[in-house]
């Protein structure tokens, strides 16, 4: 049926009610005149006839998505600022809900993971839990054991693969039997460990990690039964596992049985189990509590009972953390959505009279609603593609600034996924909703008295709803302000702050050597003669080799005693250990402040000699001189604590980070004096130029002195403290990234809703300029209305802020939560950026002619 | 114009198949027959008729085509098909029904 057909239908149709009333006596006028008004709103029959068609919704959608862009069309500019505002903020809670899925709420890749749990050590004297357990109590507690499916046990270790290409220091697995069968995840290739390969002096097998598999053996099948060397041992491979797969700690690359050797002392292992169906994570906990007290034997001394915890163990600042980036992107979001509105809002204050005039001409109420609403799908369609556009690009960015441990929590890269997309489309809708509904409200009350008359005197019925709107978001903004501003103002002082020695010029290279070829001699001499060549290379000014360099030296908490003073330190001291060679403090420049440095002599033959920390000697001998003196750790666990000789005082260095510091002082041996084998050194450098350019000599250098001695990791120390303070650094970009969003947000917001309130009000104010009032009245009168709801919205965020900052305590360097300065600045500067933000439609109000205005009505 | 009394839904339908049921009629026809025998009180506006036609033509009760009248009068007629009709008995019958128990209802005798 088409539409012609139609209106010559009802063409004949008034033809012949026309001449009936002709012939009833009325003239030609009245006759056409009441046949029509007989007939009723043909638009509307037409109308209601053509929505009768099959797929006619379809073919309205496209006359409504085409009306839509029309309008869009002829302003560009708003339509382009709203697309934009809401991208900013769907893509903003996108990427964050992305990073929140892959480290909060996304279940851990493995079988039921929901019922695997941690196993950890306790121990009841001092009320601690520790990451891994006794062995010896896992067994004994495993025999009585009703909630477990089983326990297993596992570790972390580190193995050079040496024989095909350049050596590579490899991360792994040691795991005990059945973990994979336990995790639900089997061998792509060959076969998983069997009971045989975990008896002592069992044959060495390997089961390699997809990516090692692809790298070193081309992916090709024929891998099984090969052999490769791993530390200097031959290793027959059994098994590849599958892409992705990774236990227990997000980088592993082989795993190995977890074989107890009978002479190992060491008794500690990481453990997890697996709960019992029907018993859940409370009761499993319980059953922990009351079961493990008081079985260990006499041989275990720590972590004497065993607790039950969730599988992953979750940082809780991490957590924290992220709930509050949540919060703050929900926000944000919501921001977003309010600021669509109000442009939108404004912008349908001009479209009254067109609404009224096409519901005059017979369009439906519900036919105005969804133009309306599909005008505000099209632009939340928009922006969702922008959108996903926007958080691809910022999740990768993330991804790639994420600090490591956030992501291994969690076994799970952060990225883009599925979920994150159903959020993304979830959030369109909701913006749809969000932006049409005041629109709406609009189109169903368009009036065509009103709106013909053109008067805008009459009511303005939603703005104590803009109003709030307004309000809330200066709230929001000013508390993202402050927060970004106090981490901001913490981390220049971080940044500022002197870690005790000179990092801009060091260059640290990880050197590992296989313990059995290198025995502590042949391993004294190896690192003695890599720092000589070192020394001599064109454009190193001094090398050293040290167990490792700050931020990241050893520590150890326990009390001192002094030979002349007795304990010196009341309870247990946190203090930094590094062992050295002579040119140490050189090559960091770290200040040698009082004594000596080492010398060659120091060594095993010799008297044991250290250089302490000018904290730790202030501490030690307050007011005297430290060198000359005796000191040692307190000898509670092993009596045979060794005595050294105080020989020269050093500068203080940052190890640790502010949030953690790994002691404020720190004790310096001699490597020569140092009793344990000593595999893995630092070989330290103070480069002439920039350090990451000799990554590649370093590397060449020792590849040079043996081809099967891998460099581990090569970084510059600027670099390790930037590692170290990543968690701050990432919460500090990402909360000023919210904040100055959420300032351009807040500003257009205020911007716009000012224009609005001033258009609206241009009669008014016409009026008003006609009665004497001068420009200067006009202005104060809009910049008056703009103060008091910005005050009000600052008087709430300031309250709020106190609230939010609390939570930041712990990641404010050197800054006071509730640092007046900032404060007073953010806020204050704040006003006066919505203020001018205003003051532009103020002017304009301002130049309103009287005359104009007035005749226009 | 007398006050109109809406139509109770369903009942436009069972008017116009009723209408045709003595032969073929056009849309002004079926108006004015409606309005005629229901004595001026069911006063439909003539355009809310022809979205039932076109529903009542696309469920299969009726049929249309344009006819020339003998005076030269292009027309569109309406007709009632085999199924019209048997609709027509199903729906009367439920109306006399009902416009007996309501009759009942107001007049107890």
């Amino acid at each position: 049926m088409s539409h012609d057909d139609l209106d010559r239908e009802i063409r004949s149709h008034l033809e012949l009610e026309e001449e009936e009333r002709l012939a009833e006596g009325l003239s030609a006028a009245e006759a056409r005149d009441a046949a029509r008004r007989q007939f009723g709103n043909v638009t509307r029959v037409k109308e209601a006839v053509h929505d009768m068609r099959p797929l006619a919704w379809l073919d309205q959608l496209a006359q409504d998505l085409r009306l839509a862009i029309r309008q869009m069309r002829q302003a560009p500019g708003v339509a382009a600022l709203t697309v934009f505002t809401l991208a900013i903020g769907i893509a903003a809670s996108t990427t964050i809900f992305s990073a929140a899925d892959a480290i909060l709420w996304h279940p851990l890749p493995f079988k039921d993971a929901s019922r695997l749990v941690g196993l950890r050590g306790y121990e009841p004297a001092t009320k601690s839990i520790s990451g891994v357990v006794s062995l010896t109590v896992l067994d004994k507690w495993q025999t009585k054991n009703r909630i477990l499916d089983g326990a297993y046990a596992y570790d972390q270790l580190g193995k050079v693969l040496t024989g095909s290409g350049a050596a590579e220091a490899l991360p792994g697995g040691a795991v005990s039997r059945g973990v994979f069968n336990a995790l639900g995840v089997h061998p792509e290739l060959g076969r998983d460990f069997i009971a045989d390969d975990f008896l002592p002096r069992a044959p060495a097998v390997v089961v390699l990690s997809d990516g090692l598999w692809r790298e070193r053996f081309g992916g090709r099948s024929d891998v099984i039964g090969r052999s490769i060397v791993l530390s200097d041992v031959p290793h027959t491979i059994v098994g590849v596992m599958p892409p992705g797969f990774t236990f227990p700690f997000g980088y592993d690359r082989f795993w190995v049985p977890f074989v107890r050797d009978p002479g190992d002392r060491t008794d500690y292992a990481f453990a997890f189990g697996r709960l019992r169906t029907g018993v859940s994570l409370a009761q499993a906990q319980t059953f922990a509590e009351m079961t493990t007290r008081g079985i260990a034997d006499p041989s275990v001394r720590r972590l004497r009972e065993i607790r039950v915890q969730p599988f992953v163990f979750r940082n809780p600042r991490t957590v924290i953390a992220l709930r509050a980036l949540l919060a703050a992107v929900t926000l944000l979001l919501l921001i977003a959505i309010a600021n669509a509105a109000n442009v939108r809002l404004a912008q349908a204050v001009h479209r009254d009279g067109e609404m009224a005039v096409r519901a005059s001409l017979g369009a439906s109420a519900s036919r105005l609603v969804r133009h309306v609403v599909s005008e505000a799908c099209l632009v939340a369609a928009l922006a969702t593609a922008l959108a996903l556009v926007l958080s691809a690009w910022a999740t990768r960015a993330l991804a790639a600034s994420a600090p490591l441990d956030l992501t291994l929590e969690s076994l799970r890269p952060i990225a883009l996924d599925w979920r994150a997309f159903a959020f993304a489309a979830a959030v369109a809708i909701l913006t749809s909703i969000g932006v049409a509904w005041m629109p709406v409200l609009r189109a169903r009350r368009a009036d065509v008295l009103r709106a013909v008359k053109g008067s805008t005197i009459a009511g303005r019925p939603h703005d104590g709803a803009r109003q709030a709107l307004l309000v809330v978001q200066v709230t929001i903004t000013l508390v993202l302000l402050v927060c970004a501003s106090l981490l901001g103002a913490g981390f220049v002082r971080l940044l500022q702050d002197d870690p005790g020695y000179a990092a801009d010029r060091i260059l640290a290279a990880d050197v590992v050597l296989p313990v059995s070829r290198y025995p502590k001699q042949t391993a004294i001499r190896f690192y003695d003669r890599l720092r000589r060549e070192a020394a001599s290379l064109p454009g190193i000014e001094a090398a050293t080799i040290s167990a490792s360099i700050p931020p990241n030296l050893g520590f150890r908490t326990d009390a001192i005693e002094t030979r002349d003073r007795g304990r010196a330190t009341s309870d247990h001291v946190m203090v930094a250990q590094d062992y050295i060679d002579g040119g140490f403090f050189k090559a960091l420049g770290v200040p040698l402040i009082e004594g000596r440095t080492f010398r060659a002599t120091d060594d095993s033959d010799h008297p044991r000699v250290a250089i302490i920390g000018r904290a730790l000697a202030g501490r030690l001998w307050p007011g005297q001189s430290a060198v000359g003196r005796q000191f040692r750790w307190a000898p509670e666990e092993n009596p045979d604590e060794p005595w050294w000789t105080v020989v020269g005082i050093a500068g203080d260095v940052k190890n640790g980070n502010f949030q953690q510091p790994l002691g404020d002082s720190a004790i310096y041996y001699p490597r020569a004096q140092e009793d344990r084998l000593y595999d893995y050194q630092t070989l330290v450098v103070r480069t002439a130029g920039a350090p990451a350019a000799y990554d590649r000599t370093i590397r060449e250098l020792v590849q040079r002195l043996d081809p099967d001695v891998p460099v581990v990791q090569v970084q510059t120390a600027d670099e390790a403290i930037r590692e170290e303070n990543a968690r701050v650094r990432f919460a500090t970009f990402l909360t000023i990234a919210f904040a100055a969003i959420a300032l351009v947000l807040a500003l257009v917001g205020t911007y716009g809703a000012f224009w609005y309130a001033v258009s609206e009000r241009t009669r008014e104010l016409g009026v008003r300029v006609a009665l004497g009032a001068t420009p200067r009245d006009i202005v104060s009168l809009v910049l008056g209305a703009s103060a008091r709801l910005a005050v009000a919205g600052l008087a709430i965020g300031l309250a709020l802020t106190f609230a939010a900052t609390r939570v930041l305590r712990s990641l404010l360097f050197e800054t006071s939560p509730t640092d007046p300065v900032v404060l007073a600045l953010v806020t204050a500067g704040f006003l006066a950026a919505v203020l001018f933000a205003t003051w532009i439609p103020a002017r304009r109000a301002s130049r309103v002619n009287p005359i104009e205005v007035l005749r226009d009505a | 114009m007398a006050p109109r009394d809406s139509l109770l839904p369903g009942t436009l339908d069972l008017l116009i198949l009723r209408t045709l049921l003595f032969g073929p009629v056009h849309g002004h026809g079926i108006a004015k027959h409606i309005q005629r025998t229901s004595e001026e009180v069911l006063q439909v506006e003539h355009g809310s008729l022809y979205p039932a036609l076109k529903r009542l033509e696309r469920e299969g009760f009726i049929a249309s085509a344009w006819e020339k009248t003998p005076q030269g009068r292009e027309l569109k007629l309406y007709r009632l098909t085999p199924k019209g009709r048997r609709r027509l008995t199903v729906e009367e019958s439920k109306w006399r029904r009902l416009a007996r128990a309501m009759s009942l209802m107001l007049k107890p005798t």
